[in-house]
């Protein structure tokens, strides 16, 4: 055995040791060690993704990303591409890079010839759709991946209307609040704060009206440009964000809620198997 | 326990290779793979993980340490963005007590590194304290004192060193001539008047806040306190002394009249702040252009 073997196989045995450990930077040091001696294209792939592993694992995502892109350009095999594809958009996932994540499961899903993968990849462009508050992708592709009754029929209840937010709208909400202030607020769920901008405004409007009956024009005119304007204008952007806030967080729970179902799903499908 | 028991059969196994390696001549552990690896990390961008290499090499090879090595560890620590270690290593190489070849270089990156951290006082004081001894560098530390005077907005100094400086290569002379402008530039600045703010806002309201350039700020002021002031003087008109809109708009008035003189004061001294910090963005785009 060369002096070369022995080596290659210490650095390697090292760094999937440490790797083992939970030792990740030594790890990727001796994973470096063994690429920046070792030029065998099938073992380069192999170590930048190990790299990669390492580098998700320990939360650094950018280079995660960076020895996954540099494993798939080391490897010619379509379908180890299509593999470290997957894991790219796993991390794009854990970023909250929804968009860019669906892009990489997309592709595997439409180029790839790897049955196995394609399902994989289908399964995780449900995870990007239901964060996405995609609703109806989500279903699709869930309903497609959990094929065996009863279980393709609960994840259909899922995505039932029953299940799903009813969302604001917060254009309608900015109008409420342009004709009655704090109408919007309340709309978008938020009662102390319309009841608030309900009181600010009719009584500023009040005071706003009753310069104006009476003549007193500069009253009028300091008592606009001074409070209720800035009341006012407040009170529309405020609808319109409340409800905004109300879309974010309703969606964000039910696509947990959603999330949670799904994983016990597969965690009974996989124990079954 | 379990972590225990791998690194100690992690060493035994590092032990046979060691011993193996004796026959064989080589292993990734000897001093020269070590820099070799070291070399390979630094040309990868991974900085850090280069510079642990370069000391591990340090620690392992018998010679005595190399200067140039040392520098590589500044400069990796420099390029991974941790300042303050790169400048204890530079530090390592300018208080050896035999002369270092590279003592001009670590003093320059130390300088320099204090310069990027925003330091600009400490940069120059410390290549007042430690003059370079090779007279081949004074252009390059003259240029960096007059980049970090410009950052003090010491205009005048900025120029005076520019223009002392060797004509020589091109690339130093347009550097100093650039330098030279620049410092031009920062003391043709038109900087406002406080007083002639405070001045204008308590003739007319508003006038102060517009000569600072905030135009609707000046335009409001003025609106605010016309109308306030006219409100009150109607009060007054009206029910003499005892009126208690005519107190109630007068005080609002008085406020609003010295708010805005106080506020003139402070949008003049902002404006200038604005100047100055515009010209100090303009100076490092130039100069990261020109580096």
């Amino acid at each position: 055995m060369s002096a070369s073997v022995y080596a290659q196989d210490f650095a390697l045995t090292l760094a999937d040791g440490l790797l083992k450990t939970g030792n990740l930077e030594e790890a990727i040091t001796e994973y470096k060690r063994f690429l920046c001696f070792n030029h065998d294209e099938g073992k380069e792939c192999q170590v930048y993704f190990k790299i990669g592993m390492a580098y998700r694992n320990d939360g650094q995502f950018q280079n995660a990303i960076n020895a996954f892109d540099k494993a798939m350009s080391k490897s010619s095999i379509d379908s180890t591409r299509d593999a470290i594809r997957v894991n790219i958009g796993i991390v794009l996932i854990v970023e909250e890079k929804y968009s860019a994540a669906e892009f990489e499961f997309l592709r595997v899903r439409m180029f790839s010839k790897n049955s196995s993968l394609i399902k994989k990849a289908n399964f995780y462009l449900g995870i990007c759709y239901l964060y996405k508050y995609e609703w109806d992708k989500a279903k699709r592709v869930f309903s497609k991946y959990f094929t065996i009754q009863p279980v393709n029929e609960e994840v259909l209840s899922l995505f039932s209307a029953d299940n799903l937010p009813g969302n604001k709208s917060p254009k309608l909400a900015k109008w409420f609040s342009t004709f009655i202030p704090g109408s919007g607020q309340i709309y978008g769920g938020n009662l102390l704060n319309g009841l608030n901008a309900t009181g600010i405004n009719f009584s500023l409007g009040y005071l706003l009206v009753d310069s104006i009956l009476d003549h007193r024009c500069a009253d009028a005119l300091i008592g606009y440009s001074s409070l209720f304007e800035r009341y006012y204008r407040g009170n529309r952007l405020n609808a319109e964000r409340i409800s905004r806030e109300f879309n974010e967080n309703s969606n964000r729970h039910s696509a947990a809620i959603i999330f949670n179902h799904i994983s016990d799903l597969l965690l009974k499908k996989k124990s079954k198997l | 326990m379990k972590t225990h028991f791998f690194l100690l059969s992690i060493f035994s196994v590092q032990l046979f290779i060691s011993s193996a390696s004796v026959n064989a001549q080589t292993n990734y552990f000897t001093p020269q793979h070590i820099l070799q690896f070291a070399e390979y990390l630094y040309s990868e961008g991974d900085y850090l993980r280069a510079a642990g290499e370069y000391q591990r090499f340090l620690l392992i090879s018998e010679s005595a340490p190399d200067d140039s090595i040392l520098f590589k560890i500044g400069t990796c620590y420099s390029l991974g963005q941790k300042p303050q270690k790169a400048i204890d290593i530079f530090k390592k190489i300018i208080n050896q007590k035999q002369a270092s070849t590279l003592r001009d270089s670590a003093l320059y990156e130390i300088a320099f590194l204090y310069f990027k951290m925003g330091k600009f006082e400490q940069s120059l004081n410390f290549l007042d304290d430690h003059p370079h001894t090779s007279i081949l560098n004074f252009n390059k530390f003259s240029s960096l004192k007059s980049i970090n005077y410009l950052h003090l907005k010491k205009w005048e100094k900025a120029y005076q060193i520019s223009s002392n400086a060797i004509t020589g290569n091109a690339l130093s002379d347009s550097l100093n001539f650039l330098l030279r402008n620049l410092a031009l530039e920062g003391s043709d600045i038109h900087r406002k008047n406080k007083l002639s703010a405070a001045l204008l806002s308590s003739v007319i309201p508003g006038a102060g806040k517009m000569y600072a350039h905030r135009f609707n700020d000046g335009i409001y002021s003025l609106i605010t306190i016309g109308l306030t002031g006219w409100q009150a003087y109607d009060g007054f008109n009206k029910n003499k002394i005892r009126s208690t809109k005519g107190w109630i708009y007068g005080i609002l008035c008085g406020g609003f009249y010295l708010g805005d003189i106080y506020g003139s004061v402070v949008a003049v001294k902002l404006y200038n702040e604005k100047t100055e910090n515009d010209l100090i963005k303009k100076i490092d785009i130039r100069l990261d252009l020109h580096l």
